[in-house]
């Protein structure tokens, strides 16, 4: 659990970064893709809904996009567990989506 | 057991919030801290993409550039003639200030900062001065072209954040070069701005130059905004508004001149 952490730690940072410094000279109208919101999205809509790892990914998620935006922080974490609740127990119940399982 | 655990869930999650929460009282030094770290990396990233961005654009955009070429001679040929108009224009005015005995135009005191990162969907940029070096809320930013950016919307300790013109937020009066025609201009995010309240019977069409003026007292007087797009006008509003092309591009900013004191 601790490696988990700490490998989603490192890559929200790294995806905070790149969206602030390299992605910006690739914007298409003024636009760039939100790393870290569509990986959120990703572990939540692929892992089960008993599982929690989807949230903490919120929550590190969250954290490092309230540290590069001017609100405050608490904000992006908020939405983003929102967002997660949303895909766990909505999206899941009346979409069917194929996840991985263990060999 | 079951209970015991949840429980236990309950009161990380509490202690979690609390913990989320209470960094808010101390903001500014978490995100001076993380700017800190982030800043070196931040400027060979960006460095990096601006590189090849510029590489690849080069190379798709050929077309594109040829003719931007050609209409850039053009404009560059009657900007030559205005300016030659203007310097008749300025002498005759230093001659009459000279006469009544007005003063002459004021000086800035500047302060130059290197952009380290740009957040294009909140329509910020940090720089890398702060506090400790001189700088406070509702500076503005220009660039060495006199090209209006923004200003200073949070300082930190040795970082502080632009708004830029195009931000949601911003909103300021700014005039028509040849007309004089005033006017507002609104930020509508992710790099575009209009320039509004435009009185109805007013001429403004598309390649009018846009500058601030000092009205409001939030920049000074003269600096460059921008150029009408697209000019929006209806029979039944009192007044017309038009969409702006920003002075600045945010893939060439790399420094900025911050005005400490106008």
């Amino acid at each position: 659990m601790a490696k988990n952490i700490i490998a989603l730690f490192v890559s929200f940072y790294i995806f905070a970064l790149l969206q602030t410094s390299f992605l910006v000279s690739f914007n298409i109208s003024g636009i760039i893709p939100d790393a870290i919101i569509i990986s959120v999205i990703l572990i939540n809509l692929f892992e089960d809904s008993g599982e929690k790892f989807g949230f903490l990914a919120a929550f590190i998620g969250g954290f490092f996009l309230d540290l590069f935006s001017s609100d405050f922080i608490g904000l992006h974490i908020l939405i983003l567990i929102a967002v997660s609740f949303f895909v766990k127990f909505i999206l899941r119940r009346y979409v069917r989506i194929p996840t991985f399982q263990r060999i | 057991m079951k209970i015991h655990f949840r429980k236990y869930n309950f009161l990380i999650i509490i202690l979690l919030v609390a913990a989320v929460l209470s960094l808010n009282f101390f903001k500014k030094e978490v995100k001076s801290f993380f700017y800190f770290v982030s800043a070196p990396v931040q400027k060979v990233l960006w460095e990096a993409g601006d590189n090849i961005s510029d590489f690849f654009g080069n190379i798709f955009s050929i077309d594109d550039l040829k003719t931007e070429n050609e209409n850039l001679k053009i404009q560059n040929q009657e900007l030559l003639a205005q300016i030659a108009l203007l310097e008749s224009l300025r002498q005759e005015n230093e001659t009459l200030n000279a006469a009544v005995g007005i003063g002459l135009e004021k000086e800035f005191t500047i302060s130059s900062a290197r952009v380290i990162s740009k957040d294009i969907n909140q329509d910020t940029i940090l720089i890398d001065k702060g506090s400790e070096d001189g700088l406070s809320l509702n500076l503005p930013a220009i660039t060495e072209q006199k090209n209006l950016v923004g200003k200073i919307s949070e300082v930190f300790n040795h970082y502080s954040k632009v708004m830029l013109t195009t931000n949601s937020d911003m909103s300021f009066d700014a005039v028509i070069f040849n007309t004089q025609t005033y006017g507002i201009v609104k930020g509508e995010g992710h790099l575009e701005a209009d320039f509004e309240f435009v009185p109805r019977e007013a001429e403004m069409k598309e390649g009018d130059l846009i500058f601030t003026t000092s009205l409001g007292d939030i920049f000074p007087n003269n600096l460059f905004v921008g150029s009408i797009k697209e000019v929006e006008r209806n029979d039944i509003e009192s007044f017309q508004s038009a969409s702006l092309q920003p002075a600045f591009d945010i893939n060439d900013l790399s420094n900025l001149i911050i005005i400490v004191k106008f």
